[in-house]
């Protein structure tokens, strides 16, 4: 039964919603329409410049190009960097958030310090960890001098990346760990009383109560890691500026947009191109994630 | 029940459509309260154009000595025009800069903006994306100073090299500066008995010798990256003098990149970054000139600009800079390569445009003009300017004749990858990168082939 009336009164809760509907449009809805409408056209960044549409050939040019190396590379490193971001950081977080949610000595002080670099922000840690990592005199160097090795850390084509992953889980571990306490603690403990009382061993209180309870809380951490990561440029700009080996798709759509690269400068049609795609991926690999993890929710 | 909730649902609508006409309205008011001043100044006779408060907004890059010497330049002016301050607005360089510059320009909030020279992009350059001063100028966001006096201050060939588009000026260019040079540590040099290099195997020789001796030969920022390829700027100027010439062979296909230059530049580039001291590739900028002037490494290939801090890092250093001697042959080697540094230009939209041709006028002044350029350490554009610092009264000589270098020459093509946006890409080099000369050469090649064909 519908509970708001007939005829006109029918549509009062929609006028509670309009406000926010509006606000939602202009700002989040109406531009993303935008940036599909731009990837079509070659305008650049300057107001006034004559811009029109041209089809296909920004796609062309992604994919076509004498760059579409670089794209191909950025594209398989996003892939690499969301792979391994997520999986690790829902894995350790969850493991983090078991050990302090039991009634350790101090683990107010624990969830302060996983939670701090989540509040410091990427620029904060990214310069904690350019120092930390410095070749010359850095801390990390001295630990690895120790086992008679030295390396250059962010400035060698081959470990720039993996560190860049390390250090974008290492700032974003807090948030999925408070995300998985709230799960914790939402967890009836009659629960684990009763799992106690039939003989259960740590081991199977947490396969068989924990991580089915748990399992709408997985989702979301997993799907915003997801989501996160695929998007993911501000470590990268931060840690590796320029570097040719660390570039993932969202550094090349600020490149594109913003860059004052002399290959594409200002182009903020392109920019939207790639940004498109980008949103095609996320798109594809967080539905594909969602439907499977649902599913799984239902099951258990 | 119903009938309250509709009311309620109204309420909110009409209370929220009030907020925004709320809004709307103190927009209005903003407006009319910015422009009453100028009404009222203008229907009153005692208040004249030399009165009324201005503030010009200069939109420019931090860098220390940069905005010190504003600073200086703007007490003054507003001592002369008491009525016109001078406020900065400014951003980290390079990137964040032109993101800065483009809002700016594009909201019309800027009077007085800073940039580089031009270089728009030439004929020839068919399939090459369009430089960003350039863009600006075309749409008309760049005012016009073809024919202002203060022009005449400055010489000739600055305002026709980097101010000159479309054959009309549009600003004025503070100074030149070479980034083909080498500083060296005369002290480690004469411990070692070295002579300033001229040609590349006497720079190996050097080289070899401080390495014996336990020193560093080089050190470089390695790990901001374009450090790299602004030194890789000499190789290349060494080995082709003329390189607009070899531009232009490039474009039109005589040139390949896989042509024997291609194969010595980066062979030689491969052999300096092996007396590199070692973690170069994790050093950045920063501190670049903190590991030279603390006699770790003998030798940086950077910027001229750079020799005010190595001297404030280190106040009791004794160094000097000599060109890249990439070539075989000591003649090819004497010349220094760079760009002309910081320009001033004005916003077309500027409210305040008479104020912003003041400021210009007053900077072009020669008192003040020398003063300025002696603070940032550029060479000079305009002629007759005493040079106060010994290191640049040294190089002077040399570094006037300064010839552009081939990153501000080249243009690359709009879809330019890792390979052609530089004809320089030394940052995919062992162990900078991953790969060798011939490696990249072929590469550059495919690339560029790939770029031509899309042309057409």
């Amino acid at each position: 039964m519908y509970p708001f009336g007939k005829s006109w009164s029918r549509l009062s809760p929609y006028w509670f919603l309009l406000p926010a509907l509006l606000i939602y449009i202009i700002f989040s809805f109406g531009p993303s329409v935008f940036t599909i409408i731009y990837s079509f056209t070659d305008i650049t960044a300057v107001q006034g410049t004559k811009w029109q549409f041209i089809g296909w050939d920004n796609y062309k040019e992604f994919f076509q190009s004498g760059r579409t190396p670089v794209y191909y590379a950025a594209l398989k490193r996003t892939l690499i960097f969301a792979a391994a971001v997520t999986g690790i950081q829902t894995a350790l977080g969850l493991f983090i958030a078991i050990v302090i949610n039991t009634k350790l000595r101090g683990h107010m002080f624990f969830r302060s310090l996983i939670f701090l670099p989540v509040v410091l922000g990427v620029t904060v840690f990214g310069l904690v960890w350019t120092l930390m990592l410095n070749p010359l005199d850095g801390p990390v160097q001295k630990i690895w001098e120790l086992f008679g090795s030295s390396s250059t850390f962010l400035g060698s084509p081959d470990l720039a990346f993996p560190l860049t992953i390390f250090i974008q889980i290492w700032g974003a571990l807090g948030y999925t760990v408070v995300i998985f306490l709230a799960g914790l603690q939402s967890i009836p403990g009659d629960l684990y009383e009763a799992g106690r009382i039939d003989g259960a061993k740590a081991w199977q209180s947490f396969a068989h109560i924990t991580w089915p309870m748990l399992a709408p809380t997985v989702t979301v951490n997993l799907l915003l890691a997801i989501v996160g990561s695929l998007q993911t440029y501000e470590v990268i700009f931060i840690l590796t500026p320029n570097n040719p080996y660390t570039s993932v798709l969202g550094y090349e759509v600020y490149l594109a947009a913003f860059g004052s690269n002399a290959g594409v400068s200002l182009r903020q049609g392109f920019a939207s191109t790639v940004a498109v795609l980008q949103f095609g991926l996320v798109l594809v690999v967080a539905l594909i994630a969602q439907f499977y993890l649902r599913r799984r929710e239902v099951q258990m | 029940m119903n009938s309250r909730l509709t009311k309620k649902g109204l309420t909110v609508l009409t209370s929220s459509l009030l907020v925004l006409a709320l809004a709307a309205c103190g927009n209005n008011n903003n407006g009319k309260s910015s422009s009453s001043p100028a009404a009222t100044g203008a229907a009153s006779p005692s208040a004249s154009e030399d009165t009324k408060p201005i503030t010009l907004k200069l939109a420019t890059w931090e860098q220390p000595t940069n905005i010190e010497a504003f600073q200086k330049l703007n007490e003054k002016f507003t001592a002369k025009y008491p009525n016109i301050t001078v406020t900065f607005d400014t951003s980290k360089p390079d990137g964040p800069y032109q993101t800065l510059l483009q809002t700016r320009l594009n909201a019309d909030d800027a009077d007085i903006v800073t940039s580089f020279a031009i270089n728009p992009k030439k004929d020839y350059h068919a399939g090459a994306a369009v430089p960003a001063m350039q863009q600006y100028i075309d749409a008309g966001l760049i005012e016009d100073l073809t024919g202002k006096a203060f022009l005449n201050n400055f010489t000739p060939e600055s305002l026709k090299d980097a101010m000159t588009y479309n054959d009309k000026v549009w600003g004025i260019d503070v100074g030149m500066v070479t980034y083909t040079g080498v500083f060296y540590n005369k002290e480690l040099f004469e411990k070692n008995n070295l002579k300033v290099p001229t040609t590349w195997p006497e720079l190996l020789n050097v080289a070899k010798t401080l390495q014996d001796s336990g020193v560093a030969p080089f050190t470089m920022a390695g790990k901001d990256i374009w450090p790299l390829g602004m030194a890789a700027n000499g190789f290349i100027a060494a080995l082709e003098p003329d390189l607009e010439a070899f531009d232009k062979k490039i474009w039109s296909g005589e040139v390949k990149f896989t042509d024997p230059v291609f194969k010595e530049m980066l062979e030689k580039y491969e052999q300096m970054m092996g007396y590199m001291e070692k973690g170069f590739m994790g050093v950045d900028y920063a501190s670049v000139v903190g590991r030279f002037a603390a006699g770790k490494a003998a030798m940086l290939p950077d910027g001229m600009w750079n020799a005010g801090a190595i001297a404030k890092a280190n106040p009791d250093m004794k160094f000097g800079y000599f060109p890249m001697p990439v070539s075989d042959n000591a003649e090819n080697n004497k010349n220094f390569y760079g760009k002309y540094d910081m320009s001033l230009m004005i916003a077309a939209h500027s409210k305040n445009k008479e104020a912003a041709l003041k400021y210009l006028e007053f900077f072009s002044e020669p008192e003040n003009y020398s003063e300025f350029v002696n603070a940032v350490g550029f060479l000079p554009t305009q002629p007759n300017v005493t040079l106060k610092d010994p290191f640049l009264q040294e190089i002077a000589p040399q570094a006037s004749k300064m010839k552009l270098a081939m990153d501000i020459i080249w243009q690359a093509p709009q879809g330019a990858g890792n390979y052609t946006s530089s004809v320089t890409p030394v940052q995919l080099l062992k162990p900078a990168g991953k790969e060798t000369p011939e490696e990249i050469m072929n590469n550059m090649q495919k690339e560029w082939e790939k770029e031509m064909a899309n042309l057409k």
